[in-house]
């Protein structure tokens, strides 16, 4: 049986950095965590406004839904979702080739492209520590 | 978790369920390989103009805003309990108190699952131990495999003629008390 | 308000009885009565062209060759015998044989064969305060409306069958299966259930939604 992500202390510690990292280069980020498919946190960027395995639960749901909708629609596997909504907006999508989730929330200073572009990148780059 | 949701749903809809599993990362409590995250929805047709809707969702704590979501929606409830797990009957009870309003409406049936592997304990003490907390409900349980499409219909037509009937006599009844 | 159960010997207090006549009745009635006085009995019980079935009430549990779907069938020449076991001494056979509800079940549902069972008294009212384990009886649909009927009121075995729509002798059954399940509160004094004539739930809708699904599977 392999060691799942949440339990694996050089997982945890590598994703922690990145999402460090992400945040530095991001004012607009408010918050982002990564999960597992099964809605268990991985690491996140601490956070007063947020209960972050509630988050993480949430955002396995969402996922779950927007790859049933996609399935359901044949439209292939969903790349990412997106929530817009007054204040911010919620972009998630999948650590390539894992079982791992990256969900970020972003207040309304940045534009969605950058978001997105910036999510990708640090969700590809856990794609090169957890391999896929 | 384990109780067999997303397969009574498989077993009692006629169209292809709509699933959101995801890989179980918990596999120390449930050895399975994927658990569901959000809900299974399947569907019975009635007519033209009216289906039954099925939605199973994930018995996990940590998944409740579904439970939240559905359970101000929904007429009525399958509670599936595996038998095998830590404390089937604790888990029971912790439900009946979150869908308290559902159970209180007639609106519940539990199902034990995996008896066959865990035959205590019985749907006796099941009912023994929800009679001690909540005397006034006469909730329906009993025993059942997810996988047959025999036990699943019968539990919910149970759990609908429990509503008609709770809905036609619950008021009188609860006076002739 | 008291419960289902009353003191009696294991002769049959009523001999008179046509319904108690058949072999069944007396088998079902033995056994009523050791559940009543709810001693760690051991019971066999012998019917002609059958292997003996043991009961062990320590355990709440029996074992018989013959396969309960073959009931009801008339049981002639039926013979008890009962001992009272010692503490600590074993099983009457090997556990965990089959539950005592399965026999149960049957024979309260065949026994009487719709009569009101002898240790039931006409004018009572009945309300179920706990369900059967439906998953492991073989039943109809008619008995889980007459259940779900139960669970929410007192009623007579005429007035059930009307709530149901089932025919008396059924709830006569279902009523003697309960009582010998121990499942039923018992009442003299409670009044009469007094229902709308049309019940909320079905105004304007035809046939209910439990009878629609019961036509739509087939069942």
């Amino acid at each position: 049986m392999t060691t799942s992500p949440q339990n694996d202390p050089a997982v945890v510690e590598a994703a922690s950095a990145l999402l460090t990292e992400m945040k530095g280069v991001s004012v607009s980020l408010v918050y982002a965590a990564f999960l597992t498919d099964d809605g268990f946190d991985v690491a996140r960027l601490p956070s007063r406004v947020t209960d972050g395995p509630r988050f993480a639960s949430m955002a396995s749901s969402m996922q779950a839904l927007s790859d049933a909708v996609a399935h359901e629609l044949r439209i292939g596997g969903s790349e990412y979702l997106i929530i817009s909504s007054l204040n911010g907006y919620v972009i998630q999508l999948r650590v390539p080739g894992s079982l791992m989730v990256l969900s970020a929330l972003f207040d309304n200073d940045a534009t969605v492209g950058a978001a997105l572009a910036l999510t990708r990148t640090y969700a590809a780059r856990m794609t090169g520590i957890v391999g896929g | 978790m384990g109780a067999g949701m997303t397969t009574a749903i498989k077993a009692l809809s006629e169209i292809e369920v709509v699933s959101t599993e995801a890989n179980n990362s918990e596999r120390d409590v449930v050895d399975k390989p994927t658990t569901t995250v959000a809900l299974d929805y399947g569907e019975i047709v009635l007519s033209n103009d009216e289906k039954i809707r099925m939605y199973g969702i994930p018995g996990q704590r940590r998944f409740d805003f579904m439970w939240a979501i559905l359970k101000t929606r929904a007429e009525g409830m399958v509670l599936l309990v595996n038998n095998d797990a830590e404390n089937p009957i604790a888990e029971m009870l912790a439900f009946v108190e979150d869908f308290r309003e559902l159970c209180y409406k007639g609106g519940v049936v539990v199902g034990v699952s995996r008896s066959e592997i865990a035959p205590q304990p019985t749907t006796g003490e099941f009912a023994r131990a929800l009679a001690e907390v909540h005397p006034e409900l006469t909730v329906p349980i009993f025993t059942l495999d997810p996988r047959s499409k025999d036990q699943m219909q019968m539990a919910l037509l149970t759990l609908i003629v429990n509503l008609e009937m709770r809905e036609t006599f619950g008021e009188a009844g609860v006076q002739q008390a | 308000m008291r419960d289902s159960r009353r003191g009696s010997t294991l002769e049959p207090t009523s001999p008179d009885s046509a319904a108690q006549d058949n072999g069944w009745g007396q088998v079902t009635f033995a056994i009523n009565s050791i559940l009543q006085i709810a001693a760690p009995m051991l019971l066999r019980i012998d019917v002609e062209g059958h292997d003996p079935l043991f009961i062990d009430f320590r355990h709440g549990a029996f074992v018989w060759a013959t396969d309960l779907n073959e009931l009801p069938v008339d049981a002639t020449n039926v013979t008890f015998e009962t001992e009272q076991a010692l503490e600590g001494a074993p099983p009457l056979f090997r556990l965990p044989g089959y539950s005592l509800d399965l026999l149960l079940w049957v024979l309260g549902n065949n026994a009487y064969r719709g009569h009101l069972a002898p240790w039931l008294r006409p004018g009572e009212r009945y309300r179920l305060y706990q369900w059967p384990n439906l998953g492991q009886h073989l039943h109809e649909m008619t008995q889980t409306q007459m259940l779900a009927v139960l669970g929410n009121g007192y009623f007579s075995p005429a007035e059930l069958a009307v709530a149901a729509g089932a025919p008396v002798e059924e709830a006569y059954n279902l009523i003697n299966a309960l009582s010998l399940l121990r499942l039923l509160r018992v009442s003299e004094d409670v009044a009469p259930l007094v229902v709308p004539s049309a019940p909320t739930g079905q105004k304007d809708k035809g046939a209910s939604l439990f009878a629609r699904l019961r036509a739509r599977l087939g069942r």
